[in-house]
């Protein structure tokens, strides 16, 4: 094998390229990379193929002999069934509801609690920044009795606001959007302040614009745990036309048997506003993910 | 100075000038334990351009800071054309800042960003006088191809002109400029600081400005606040600071290369005893009344090669012979050298006296042995606190 010491040079760009053999990668090496890459793929996609072959199956000719991978004709029992039998509309609008609410209300007042911690200075600021940190350590499971008590107190058991309210005390958001704001030159707010901006226009105008790819982030993430949350509308809603997609899905599960082929139609359909959302704001997703890898 | 005298100052109407733009009395201020500020006092009048000199972490960043409303002094009082403005909101001080790192809204472009200030004003100005001031604010810093741009896409240089454009803007009662030029390199520093320099005579207003660059601070100041340590070290035209530094900190830290510093005993009829065993009469009899340790201080300017002399120059010099060039600086047009002063008069076992002298490049092998005289006009003396003795 011979080395170039130009070989780094010539990768990098700074030397045009030249056919040298050390540069080459072997056909092995090549092929085995797309063996393994394929893999990674098929393990990725297979599940989510399953998944849908199921769903338009009907349930009995699930587990026949040899298994049919692509059912044909088509059937759409299972969906229909989710419109007919089960609330899936309910549920699915319930879901989309809660997660839209706390995602819109929690940016709210995570953005108005971070710029109030970044640039302003108050008494007690440290003991409230300690107390928040408390506040997102506990477990929250360890939670569900007291919050079950206070909600059922307040008459809201069985309602949306159950299931919008309680995320919203949640400080976490606080601390990633704090972060975003750090980041920020801290003269942009002194000479703003300087030139006569009120608070309010400094948050809207200058702040919120600045951190846009930390807010998309943050609204993500608040939406999808809102949407994927199943233990709390399992132990705040009752009747089934008030619940939630996640725990209409599992209560699609009988007691002795199991149709799989209406609970692949419910999640599949579940995953679709998810899947939405996260095509439409990915350019954000990558965006954030990558701040502070590349210089500028 | 009573308080309704001072709000009838502050009206527009009433005649400039009547109060100084700036005014600091005993100003101080402590982050925690530690004394960034300690008694500075200082006044500026319209017009004027004053640069506060000092090291990194001397507390003249802070000053502004202090004056823009950012921090709040812990005693003393800041007046802004007479008013009282300790407690005063930022806004409503009328002074504006140029930060070191421009701090402009880079989702703004350069109008967008020179007009922002406008926008804050009650009552708004229409469309038509925000685009007209700012067209005529973006002509004084030479900005007005880039009026459509994005931050991002301007050079340090120009991004420096927009952040200016934003403080003149608002026309205010002084600007306040923390380093705006380190960020840029020398080239552009070179031409920022002269168009700074050109924009302060346009538009007439006190200036304070803060570098830790003696240079700029020699080239563009009318008086020169020299700070260390939270404390006020001098105040002067920049020809005082230099030809009369008051103490050894001043005289160190002004001028490239810094001032020769040299241990030795004076006497109180005016002979300086170098460790060296040799004896100078210095010419200048009762700077002190006994003889004791001093410090005596000499530019690299002003010491030189015997052979450099010219005869227009022969005053009486203090000569010694046989200093060792040890090291040399070449910087173009002139040529430092570090010598070392032999011992004279058998003190064989003397500490080596090292010094630092310009002359003409040449030939000057290290290990060569040169004659070289002081010019005894330009001699300082401190005494051991570091005080200036003249």
């Amino acid at each position: 094998m011979t080395y170039s010491h130009n070989s780094r040079r010539v990768l990098f760009g700074i030397l045009p390229r030249r056919p040298t053999k050390s540069l080459q990668i072997p056909i092995y090496a090549v092929v085995l990379s797309y063996v393994l890459l394929g893999l990674a793929a098929i393990s990725a996609i297979v599940p989510f193929f399953y998944v849908l072959s199921t769903s338009l199956k009907e349930t009995r000719s699930l587990f026949s002999y040899p298994p049919q991978w692509l059912p044909w004709p088509l059937f759409y029992g299972n969906y229909q069934l989710l419109f007919t039998e089960h609330p899936m509309a309910h549920w699915l609008f319930n879901s989309i509801l809660v997660a839209v609410a706390v995602t819109g209300l929690k940016l709210v007042i995570d953005a108005l609690a971070a710029y109030a911690l970044v640039t302003m200075e108050f008494h007690g600021k440290q003991v409230l920044m300690v107390v928040l940190l408390l506040a997102v350590a506990i477990p929250t499971a360890s939670l569900l009795i007291p919050l079950f008590i206070l909600v059922r107190g307040m008459g809201l058991l069985d309602h949306s606001l159950a299931l919008i309210l309680p995320p919203l005390a949640n400080p976490l958001g606080v601390f990633m959007l704090r972060a975003s704001m750090s980041s920020l030159p801290h003269e942009i707010f002194h000479a703003a302040r300087l030139e006569g901006a009120s608070e309010g226009k400094i948050f809207t105008r200058l702040v919120l614009p600045l951190i846009k790819p930390g807010l998309v982030v943050h609204a993500i993430y608040i939406f999808m745990t809102q949407y994927t949350s199943l233990l709390w509308p399992l132990v705040a809603i009752r009747r089934s036309e008030n619940q939630v997609i996640t725990a209409g899905i599992a209560s699609l599960k009988g007691n002795f048997v199991v149709d799989w082929g209406l609970i692949s139609a419910a999640s599949l359909l579940a995953a679709i506003p998810i899947t939405v959302i996260f095509i439409l704001l990915q350019r954000y997703f990558m965006a954030e993910s990558l701040a502070g890898a590349l210089k500028e | 100075m009573t308080d309704s005298a001072n709000k009838t100052a502050a009206k527009p109407a009433a005649k400039p000038a009547a109060k100084p733009a700036l005014e600091l009395c005993h100003i101080a201020k402590n982050y925690g334990a530690h004394a960034v500020i300690r008694d500075f006092s200082l006044e500026v009048a319209d017009g004027e351009f004053i640069v506060l000199l000092g090291p990194s972490g001397c507390g003249k960043s802070t000053i502004l800071r202090l004056i823009a409303g950012i921090d709040i002094p812990d005693q003393g009082e800041i007046f802004i054309r007479g008013n009282l403005v300790n407690y005063t909101r930022p806004a409503a001080r009328d002074v504006a800042m140029v930060f070191q790192n421009y701090a402009l809204y880079p989702h703004f472009t350069v109008a967008e960003n020179i007009g922002f200030p406008l926008t804050n004003e009650k009552p708004k100005p229409s469309k038509s006088e925000r685009d007209s001031r700012i067209a005529a604010a973006a002509k004084l810093v030479d900005l007005t191809e880039k009026l459509d741009r994005k931050p991002q896409q301007l050079s340090g240089g120009q991004r420096q002109r927009v952040a200016l454009a934003r403080a003149i803007i608002r026309n205010p009662v002084a600007f306040l400029m923390d380093e705006p030029l380190s960020n840029l390199d020398a080239l552009l520093r070179g031409e920022m600081r002269r168009a700074l320099i050109d924009i302060h005579r346009r538009v007439g207003k006190a200036t304070l400005y803060v570098t830790h660059d003696q240079f700029e601070a020699m080239s563009m100041a009318d008086r020169i606040v020299v700070l260390n340590e939270g404390i006020c070290q001098q105040i002067g035209t920049p020809a005082e600071i230099f030809a009369h530094p008051v103490n050894k900190f001043v005289a160190g830290f002004v001028g490239t290369p810094p001032m020769n510093f040299v241990s030795a005993r004076l006497d109180a009829k005016g002979f300086l005893s170098l460790p060296n065993g040799t004896k100078w009469d210095t010419g200048r009899p009762g700077l002190i009344s006994q003889d004791q340790e001093i410090i005596f201080g000499i530019r690299p300017t002003d010491v030189f090669l015997t052979q450099d002399m010219r005869n227009d120059q022969d005053q009486v010099s203090l000569i010694t012979t046989d200093s060792e060039v040890t090291g040399l600086d070449y910087a173009g047009s002139d040529l430092y050298l570090d010598v070392v002063l032999p011992a004279s008069g058998g003190n064989a076992t003397s500490p080596p006296i090292g010094l630092r002298l310009r002359t003409q490049p040449g030939n000057f092998p290290l290990g060569s042995r040169h004659t070289i005289q002081f010019n005894p006009q330009k001699l300082h003396f401190f005494n051991h606190e570091g005080k200036s003795l003249l």
